[in-house]
């Protein structure tokens, strides 16, 4: 006879088992996630990780996604017991230390796909203007509470908006910069400044669109001219474009089957894992399975909306709105790029998107906005 | 608490704004065009070949191959292919190409055509370099017999010049006739590529269909000897067997050589061979319309003595000109002595010009010309061969139509010999001897024997029977004598003497057509106005086999030429 290890799997199933009921109900109930937000969430993991499948032979991809996703879903519980009260306390830091990131990343950084964009700290390698993208609604949202609805926080909080969107676009990362500058402008939306400021805001961004015309790259420019008129240069710059729309397109209205795509899987579609993973998506679920995509992001942000709003304290509610501001954008951006409306700015579709920085920087997102829920009542800054 | 100015309202608002341009977006991509995106998914990873099918072969009537297939290789540039340089850079240092070609949008182009086979072993050597070539190789036509078939046979289009639908197709000839049966259906192979080009998989095959094998009624024996006997002289020969319509050879003078118009020779040299003075690539023997001169003699004859107008025993007296009451204008026998009393039978051996003008002014021209077109002289012969024309009868409405003149007398007396506005092709006059021979009795002529509708099963060509012909058996029989006394008579010495003994009998008739007045000739040296030499005959006299009619233009070797091919067709058979 075989001897039974000493911690052998089912004896701790038997610990589930022999644990009271009562434990058990107070275990889970601590817990305390929102069900819509986190069953939205779920549902998007698991059409992000069915195109995963599809778009890649060998399965090691898959798993390392998984293993992310294991991790990402514990680093967003440990986030969701997080008080509000020390993010308040900690966010000028984090700026402040970003934006030294940021700089250190203009001169030491790695440079990926022709742009200086990562920070290799060893164990460690990250891009500091993702960490923006929750960093940004956090340092806006304190500014503004702490400031009050006044001109001169207006002004500051568009100082602090101005400093890192520079620094991001420089880099060059045109997708990113843009992100950053609609979550700074969404939370100073939500913060509710008079209407005439935001006319005259517009007013200021039109007149200064030729400068900013002036100062992108050559292939910034492409972009833009590609995403008019894509078939101008169908081997070229306009390849991708083309190539996804023809992706899309041709899902039609039940798509081709799940793994059936011919697009990506012969290699017409490029980065079918990442960034036009929704062109994957779309053309082997059709229209049908996009709808029920967006259906899931819709209710996923209107929740995140509602939480936002069902908080009781004013930086709470910047913060969770400026957030769930950013995870739409993010969203709209990718898919409006992959369907041509958009020029190609190299955004992630967040929760689907192979790749760990995408997939940390929305779970924090997620955990950020859960702990908000779960300390909605109102509480006074240290 | 939430009025319109709450922020989080116009947020939710934007919320659904987003969202609904998404799916606005997806509605038009998914739904709207989603046939564009559709073909153009399929156009990305599909491509698909042509199969070409095999062409029939032809074989003559002893199974000796007339066309036969041999491969010839193309090569294309692939649409949009990322190695499109590479290739092209590298078919340029291997000397493959001159020159780079003109790529015009997402077609393939075609870079070169008939490849050497150098060619086709150095690109087989650096295939890794030449991604974006498309090899093919496709089966084009040889004709072992080159140009003596070429009028016949006719010849096929080179199929790369077109890009719709790449076949071989017959341009002439057998060719193009029973083109639908010999080209057979193209087939398809549908393969998946991806976006390197490499092939995936093999998606559908649809093989081709071969056409099918036919056999033809010429005898490449009799052909050759045909072509030989005619030399460089110009004009046609036809032979054909009366009792069945089956065509032995048929032969037009000059003639070119139709593996040099399948392998595609530029457009100056086809311009060449098509303007060359004597005409290479116009078949004579279908389409060449000749004055048919004396050939006519045996059937206005018959219609003389059908209608009684004379007897065999009537008798003109020819003083060597026949004169219309009341005029001066004298129409001349070619003998100026003239042939003194003439019968009918004499008429035919010595082809006495006057007696015709004598009978043909009594029978008028349409009882004349009624006969002549029973023969089928006033219509296209129904043969398996395009392009056959139709030669007429000079009539008082075919000039008032075509000449706006009126109708004279002497125009009926020109008609009798077959002189002034009448003309007929070669082929009409063969069928008109095959139903003298026959009795009025023949088929349409025809040169197809048998079609090969499945393996070794071959379904043999019906002759379709010509309308008959009724005249008494007697008068055939003196007009089958008189013209085998054309051959063998002495006294008086029949027109066809120069036909010399023979071990078969043979009956026949001469003709010379005028090119030009006989005035005009006596001083003229161009070898352009010598007359036309006519020969038709019919062997044996008793139950004839074969009927030979030859054509040769400003000469008068038609007899000789004749004697030889029904020489060779006697001691063949």
């Amino acid at each position: 006879m075989a001897i039974k290890p000493f911690l052998s799997l089912e004896k701790y199933w038997m610990l589930i088992l022999i644990t009271p009921n009562k434990l058990k109900r107070q275990l889970i109930s601590s817990i305390k996630l929102d069900h819509w937000v986190i069953g939205c969430m779920l549902g998007l993991f698991a059409l992000g990780l069915l195109t995963l499948a599809s778009a890649n032979d060998h399965s090691d991809l898959l798993l390392k996604q998984c293993y992310r996703l294991v991790i990402g879903l514990c680093l967003m519980l440990l986030i969701s017991y997080l008080h509000p009260k020390h993010l308040f306390k900690i966010a000028p830091w984090a700026y402040l230390a970003v934006i030294v990131l940021l700089i250190l990343v203009h001169f030491f950084g790695d440079i990926g796909k022709g742009a200086r964009r990562w920070l290799d700290l060893g164990v460690l390698r990250f891009q500091p203007s993702e960490c923006l993208k929750v960093i940004m609604p956090l340092t806006m949202a304190w500014v503004i509470s702490f400031g009050g609805k006044r001109h001169q926080t207006l002004l500051i909080s568009l100082l602090i908006l101005v400093i890192p969107v520079f620094l991001v676009l420089k880099q060059p990362d045109l997708g990113t910069a843009l992100l950053i500058a609609a979550s700074g402008l969404g939370v100073i939306f939500l913060a509710g400044f008079s209407l005439r400021i935001w006319l005259y805001g517009l007013l200021a961004g039109l007149l200064s669109l030729p400068i900013i015309w002036h100062h992108l790259h050559h292939y910034q420019k492409m972009r833009i001219f590609m995403l008019i008129n894509p078939e101008s240069d169908p081997l070229g710059s306009g390849y991708h474009i083309i190539q996804s729309k023809i992706a899309i397109g041709s899902g039609g209205l039940l798509g081709k089957g799940w793994n059936l795509s011919t697009q990506a899987h012969l290699q017409f579609l490029p980065e079918p894992s990442t960034d036009f993973i929704f062109a994957l998506f779309a053309e082997e679920w059709g229209l049908i399975g996009c709808l029920l995509l967006l259906a899931l992001w819709l209710a996923l942000t209107l929740r995140c909306l509602k939480i936002a709003q069902d908080c009781q304290s004013w930086f709470g509610q910047l913060l969770a709105g400026g957030i769930t501001l950013m995870l739409l954008a993010e969203c709209f951006v990718n898919i409006g790029m992959v369907t041509g409306i958009l020029p190609v700015v190299g955004v992630p579709l967040p929760f689907m998107s192979y790749g760990g920085t995408s997939l940390i920087t929305s779970l924090t997102s997620i955990g950020l906005i859960l702990s908000i829920k779960r300390y909605r009542r109102q509480w006074r800054a240290a | 608490m939430k009025t319109h100015k709450d922020p989080f309202y116009w947020a939710r608002c934007l919320f659904f704004l987003l969202i609904g341009i998404l799916v606005v977006r997806l509605l038009v991509l998914q739904v709207i065009h989603y046939a564009n995106f559709h073909q153009a998914a399929l156009d990305n990873h599909q491509q698909t070949q042509i199969l070409y099918p095999k062409r029939g072969l032809i074989f003559d009537r002893h199974g000796t191959a007339l066309a036969v297939p041999q491969n010839s290789h193309q090569i294309w540039l692939k649409p949009n292919h990322p190695d499109t340089q590479q290739t092209l850079q590298t078919l340029i240092n291997l000397k493959v190409l001159a020159k780079p070609p003109v790529i015009k949008g997402s077609f393939p182009t075609l870079l070169k055509k008939h490849l050497s086979n150098q060619d086709v072993q150095v690109i087989g050597e650096h295939q890794h370099q030449l991604n974006a070539l498309h090899f093919e190789t496709s089966s084009s036509r040889l004709y072992p017999y080159g140009d003596i078939f070429a009028h016949a046979l006719g010849y096929v289009t080179d199929p790369t010049n077109q890009t719709d639908a790449p076949r071989y197709d017959g341009v002439n000839g057998i060719e193009a006739y029973y083109n639908d049966s010999l080209s057979g259906v193209p087939g398809k192979h549908i393969t998946s590529i991806n976006a390197k080009g490499q092939l995936q998989q093999s998606l559908s095959i649809q093989p081709p269909q071969s056409g099918h094998n036919i056999k033809l009624t010429l005898d490449t024996h009799l052909q050759t000897t045909s072509h030989q006997a005619m030399s460089d002289l110009t004009g046609a020969v036809i032979v054909l067997n009366p009792n069945n319509g089956q065509v032995l050879a048929l032969v037009s003078q000059p003639t070119f050589n139709p593996n040099l118009l399948v392998s595609g020779i530029d457009h100056q040299a086809f311009d060449q061979l098509a303007k060359a003075d004597r005409r290479p690539l116009f078949n004579r023997a279908i389409q060449g319309l000749f004055p048919p001169a004396s050939t006519l003699k045996p059937m206005i004859a018959l219609q003389g003595l059908e209608t009684g107008v004379i007897t065999p025993d009537t008798q003109f007296d020819d003083p060597g000109y026949f004169r219309l009451p009341n005029h001066q204008h004298r129409f001349r026998c070619w003998k100026e002595a003239g042939h003194g009393l003439v019968d009918v039978a004499k008429s035919i051996v010595v082809s006495c010009d006057t007696f015709y003008y004598e009978l043909g002014y009594r029978l008028g021209i349409h009882r004349l010309n009624s006969m002549l077109s029973a023969f089928g002289l006033n219509q296209t012969p129904h043969i398996d061969l395009p392009y056959a024309k139709s030669g007429h009868l000079n009539s008082p409405v075919w000039k008032a139509d075509k000449k706006f003149e009126p109708w004279y007398p002497g125009d009926t007396i020109l008609s009798t010999i077959g002189q002034g506005h009448t003309l007929s092709t070669p082929l009409q006059i063969a069928m008109a001897t095959a139903q003298l021979a026959t009795k009025g009795h023949t088929y349409q002529p025809h040169l197809l024997l048998a079609t090969e509708q499945a393996e070794g099963n071959w379904q043999p060509y019906q002759p379709v029977p010509l309308a008959p012909i009724n005249i008494q058996d007697k008068h055939w029989q003196l007009v089958h004598q008189a013209m085998a006394d054309v051959i063998v008579s002495r006294a008086p010495t029949g027109t066809g003497w120069r036909f010399g003994q023979a071990p078969y009998t043979v009956a026949g008739k001469t003709g010379t057509a005028q090119v030009v007045s006989r005035e005009q000739l006596a001083d003229s040296q161009k070898r352009s106005h010598f007359d036309h030499s006519w020969f038709m005959a019919f062997a044996p006299v008793k139950n004839p086999q074969v009927v030979i009619v030859v054509l040769v233009e400003h000469g008068h070797q038609a007899i000789s030429i004749a004697r030889k091919i029904l020489d060779a067709y006697f001691d063949h058979t």
